[in-house]
């Protein structure tokens, strides 16, 4: 915190009303922020965690009353709130994973190129995906998955024959939370990459022509020096994709057969704005229970974290 | 630095000069976001102009003209620009102005919100469906009933089974333009070569057709499916029950009924046509497999006949679905107008919706080309002198198995068992459920708890 | 340390090889990389031919990733029976002009003021804002926005989208803003201090033009959000301000004409002139982006 300016102007005539002047300055350049978030992050939270204390019904607020944790407790007993949560665990573990390693491969390849021109493009196209909607992306890849015409089964099945039997990708209870897993990776990979390369970045070059020169393989240089460098940003990177675990847009558009898609988040969704009279009580009840499950992964990432890190 | 100073402002007018700012740019903010040409900003101001391209209406003159307002199911009004040439003529003879607007997809949910602030946008909805919207809209007190507004004709003109459909309560919410029966609709080429002229009659002999379809007209890289099929409730188990029994629906209840044997025999059927479908049937859309030209059969509703037309060249026939001795009906419903009860003049929005209902341009160019006959039976009479010609004989089959068949039923919960239906329906198929019993079980168990959650 | 025993015995053998291996590095690299470029290419090669096809060929089993017989029917129907697309053009392109600039200005106010004026509570502030970063209440709080929103009568309206956005991309542009402006040495300021600016000239005379290249990369971040956001877009709109990825996405193949085909020139119509934008203004946000406005 530095102080110089404050000092400065309190060594002046009139002190206390410089020093009052200033910090309502300071108010002021905050204010239309400070007015944004209380109504549109603070306010919410609030309303939204009363909510889920009473049985709110949107469409029909005549009736509402306190009913204290039946919400939440009906929320905990839910085969579809148990099984969504399972779903989102399963995403998580799906997504996280594939999207890091392939866009960390992506970066230590893109790293290495010499050529600007050619690193920006390819820096360029892999972030095309990122800039489109997502809502876009994802019923192309409705599209796509169409297991007679679309792309992916042309690709696997009649092109490239990697596969004998055509796979029904969002038709199948067992390859659709996956199917669209991979949805996201493809949609974000541009994106983790970017974020890689940055770290990457901020890597001296100095020590790897020290390494070099001791004699160190391609491979030894990435995995004793890059790897540990990055390590800090690849984490943070993993604690900030933990948010995927309330994934809702995709499914809302790329559904699943059944019930194979239907995470907690998009359960929440589903009985807030979808489904009959729209509890939203009850949906609020579903969201927190998720936040909670959420926190404690997040908290025991940051154990993992802290620890990695001493 | 010099010109620094000499620009300096004094403490008041940097004050000054902030809060100009910032009601300048509040207001500039304001103005953009108010001065929205096509749309209002609260929904209370009925003279609003519609949002298509076709009619454009003036403000709400006092006195001189009348206007209703009224909401058409968008693709209404896409395919059938005559609406606009009758609306013309409607103005010449009566001198009131109708307004159309195109709905959004969540209309129901917007209806409802406006209906708990007891305004309306719109007079009326052209494309109100009874089963799907009627009971939540009028559990809002959104809608106004027709009855004060027929004749003993109008009555009269209409199919028991009609009438019956759009009842709630006792009283008639939608007047229906025109029917969407289920049925089974075939390629012709296909089922020659099987040695077909029109789909069996019986669930039996669609398993018949649908191995000799599968054994003869697959190859290894294509396979050959007999049918295709829904889960959605009243595309599929519903459908089935209504095939075999004339009534598979409890009216007082107010849902299907799960506890005959006719439900158990028809997830039955459900399963054994999903071993002859592919297996993706339930997620990606059907017509998908329909159109690529490997599927002889597929059990849907008229109008899924004119979408799959052009991707197979016109190889399309609408057919009747099987039959028994005790039932010969099929799941039907009928898309029609409905009165917005907060409406200002809800009087000449069903004025108009009747005389609509009389014109046979308006069933000319959109339903009855589609197979979707109209419900007045009078205007059915209209399109005799093409029987045998142009239409479809699918068309005349939809008309008499409407006619034989029970309505889904007008309740707060059919929605709710709906949901389920289709969610068990294809957890049985996929296998995850093991037996029938404890599929038809679950989804009257599951639709009993939300019920008594909704109540509570 | 050394694993290749090689190189130092045998010099003819171990030289050929790591000439070998100085070029499959290389190959390897580029191999890999443009397969991926494919692999993120391919489908939106797959949409552009799509919307060139034909209802019978789109259908056609095997299928074709070009076209054997282009046409432009898909264009023609999306041109001609879409009354409304200009107006969701028009919508989304208010909603997020408007919101993008809203939280340009807001959100440099303030970083300036969290990274450079002086005030009680300011640290405390600011880290409150970050956390509620990680708050896991996306989803919740999407309900009480909605009922706000309603009671404020602003569903369906520009507006209503617009406050929600600009205040969801607030607290990380607030972020950047702050670490950009932190970059800036305070001698700069402390100079025209002296010579008698006041807090609001010395923002707009010296620290918003330094500070230009982050305004520009969080313009562009909000605005690529913004225009693509979708669950907002959904819950908070009905007919007359739906925004471009909403209507795409409900572009249902149930009723009427809408097959791929028409879907995907429908979106070649909606996001084309856009897309081809935000990607001449790629090199610019990239460039921003390494050169330090992400300062953690």
């Amino acid at each position: 915190m530095a102080n110089a300016i404050g000092t400065r102007q309190r060594t002046l005539v009139g002190r206390r009303f410089r020093i009052r002047g200033e910090y309502l300055v300071g108010y002021a350049f905050i204010a239309p922020l400070l007015a944004m978030f209380v109504v549109y992050h603070l306010y919410p939270i609030i309303r939204s965690f009363t909510m889920s204390f009473t049985n709110f019904k949107y469409l029909q607020p005549q009736g509402t009353h306190f009913i204290g944790l039946a919400n939440y407790q009906e929320a905990a007993e839910s085969p579809y709130v148990q099984h969504g949560i399972l779903l989102g665990i399963e995403y998580m573990l799906i997504y996280i994973p594939l999207a890091m390693i392939i866009a960390l491969v992506i970066a230590l390849a893109l790293d290495r190129v010499s050529q600007h021109f050619l690193a920006g493009a390819y820096r360029t196209i892999y972030y095309l995906p990122v800039i489109m909607p997502g809502a876009v992306v994802y019923v192309l890849w409705k599209w796509m998955y169409i297991p007679s015409f679309g792309l992916i089964n042309y690709v696997l099945v009649d092109t490239l024959h990697l596969l004998a039997i055509r796979p029904q990708w969002l038709g199948s209870p067992d390859l659709a939370l996956p199917s669209v897993a991979f949805m996201e990776v493809w949609r974000l990979l541009g994106y983790n990459v970017l974020l890689l390369l940055v770290g990457l970045g901020s890597i001296n070059r100095e020590l790897y022509e020290a390494a070099r020169i001791d004699g160190a393989s391609e491979l030894q240089l990435i995995w004793h020096i890059t790897l540990p460098l990055l390590k800090p940003i690849f984490l943070v990177m993993m604690v900030l994709k933990m948010s995927v675990f309330a994934v809702v847009e995709p499914m809302l558009i790329a559904p699943g057969v059944g019930d194979s898609t239907w995470t907690w988040g998009w359960y929440a969704y589903d009985q807030a704005f979808l489904e009959g009279n729209l509890r939203m009580g009850y949906a609020s009840a579903i969201g927190y229970l998720g936040a909670l499950i959420m926190s404690v992964f997040v908290y025991f990432q940051y154990r993992l974290f802290r620890h990695e890190r001493a | 630095m010099t010109r620094l100073q000499a620009n300096r402002f004094s403490r008041r007018s940097f004050l000054g000069r902030t809060i100009g700012m910032t009601v300048g740019l509040g207001a500039l903010a304001g103005l953009v976001a108010c001065s929205q040409t096509a749309a209002p900003a609260s929904p209370t101001a009925p003279a609003t102009s519609g949002t298509a391209a076709p009619a454009q209406a003036p403000a709400q003159t006092n006195g001189a003209a009348k206007t209703v307002n009224l909401v058409w199911s968008g693709w209404i009004l896409d395919q059938n620009p005559i609406i606009n040439k009758l609306i013309d003529n409607y103005a010449k003879e009566t001198g009131v102005k109708v307004t159309t607007s195109s709905a959004p997809d969540d209309l129901q949910q917007k209806v409802l919100l406006e209906a708990n602030q007891k305004k309306s946008t719109w007079g009326g909805w052209e494309g109100h469906t009874a089963f799907l919207n009627t009971a939540p809209l009028v559990a809002a007190n959104a809608l106004a009933p027709f009855d004060s507004y027929l004749t003993e004709a109008d009555k009269k003109d209409l199919l028991p089974t009609s009438i019956a459909e759009v009842t709630y309560k006792g009283q008639m919410y939608e007047f229906p333009f025109r029917v969407s029966p289920m049925t089974m609709i075939y390629r012709p080429s296909i089922l020659e070569k099987l040695g077909y002229q029109q789909p069996p009659d019986s669930w039996d002999g669609v398993f018949e057709l649908c191995e000799k379809a599968k054994a003869n007209l697959s190859t290894s890289g294509k396979p050959f499916y007999g049918i295709v099929i829904w889960s959605t409730a009243w595309y599929g188990l519903w459908e089935v029950m209504e095939t075999l029994t004339p009534e598979p629906f409890d009216t007082n209840a107010g849902l299907a009924n799960m506890d005959i044997p006719e439900a158990t025999q028809a997830m039955d059927i459900m399963k054994k046509l999903y071993s002859y479908a592919p297996t993706d049937t339930l997620s990606t859309d059907p017509t998908n497999y329909f159109q690529s030209g490997n599927v002889a059969m597929m059990l849907i509703y008229v109008l899924q006949a004119q979408r799959v037309k052009k991707a197979l060249n016109g190889d399309v026939r609408i057919g009747r679905v099987p039959k028994t001795a005790k039932a010969q009906g099929t799941i039907f419903w009928s898309s029609g107008a409905n009165l917005f009860a907060d409406y200002g003049n809800v009087e000449d929005a069903a004025k108009f919706w009747l005389w609509l209902s009389n014109q046979k341009e308006l069933y000319d160019s959109l339903w009855v080309q589609n197979g979707s006959p109209p419900n007045r039976l009078s205007m059915l009479q209209k399109f005799n002198d093409q029987k045998g010609k142009d239409l479809d004989p699918g068309f005349w089959d939809a008309s008499d198995m409407q006619a034989h068949s029970q309505g889904i039923p007008n309740s707060l919960w059919i929605a709710t068992q709906a949901k389920y239906t289709k969610s068990e329906t294809e957890n049985y198929l996929l296998g995850k459920t093991s037996s029938v019993e404890q599929a038809i079980q679950a989804i009257k168990k599951q639709t009993a708890d939300e019920i008594a959650k909704q109540k509570q | 340390m050394s694993s290749q025993t090689i190189s130092m015995r045998d010099p003819s053998f171990g030289s050929v090889l790591r000439h070998a291996l100085r070029y499959a590095g290389p190959l390897v690299r580029h191999a890999l990389l443009l397969f991926f470029v494919v692999v993120i290419l391919l489908p939106l090669i797959w949409v552009v031919a799509s919307s060139f096809k034909s209802i019978p060929e789109l259908y056609r089993v095997p299928t074709t990733l070009f076209p054997t017989e282009p046409t432009l029917t898909s264009y023609q129907f999306v041109l001609t029976q879409v009354p409304k697309l200009p107006q969701y053009y028009e919508n989304s392109l208010v909603v997020t002009s408007v919101s993008v600039v809203l939280a340009g200005i807001i959100a440099s106010l303030a970083g300036y003021a969290f990274a450079r004026l002086n005030f009680p509570g300011r640290d405390q502030i600011f880290w409150c804002l970050v956390i509620s970063i990680f708050l896991p209440t996306s989803i919740t709080s999407l309900f009480a926005v909605y009922e706000l929103t309603d009671r404020l009568q602003l569903l369906d309206t520009w507006f209503g989208l617009i406050l929600p956005y600009t205040a969801g991309a607030l607290i990380v542009s607030t972020f950047i803003m702050r670490s950009v402006f932190s970059s800036i040495p305070g001698e700069l300021q402390d100079a025209a201090r002296i010579d008698g600016c006041n807090t609001l000239e010395v923002f707009y005379r010296i620290m918003l033009p330094l500070g230009a290249m982050g305004i520009v990369v969080i313009t562009i971040l909000n605005f690529v959000n913004i225009w693509g956001d979708y669950l907002l877009a959904r819950t908070l709109t009905y007919e007359n301000a739906r925004t471009l990825p909403v209507e795409i996405s409900l572009l249902q193949p149930q009723t009427g004409d809408w097959h791929f085909n028409t879907v995907t020139a429908a979106y070649m119509l909606m996001f084309g002139p856009a897309f081809l934008v935000l990607v001449a203004l790629q090199r610019w946000f990239l460039r921003g982006l390494s050169e330090g406005a992400l300062k953690f």
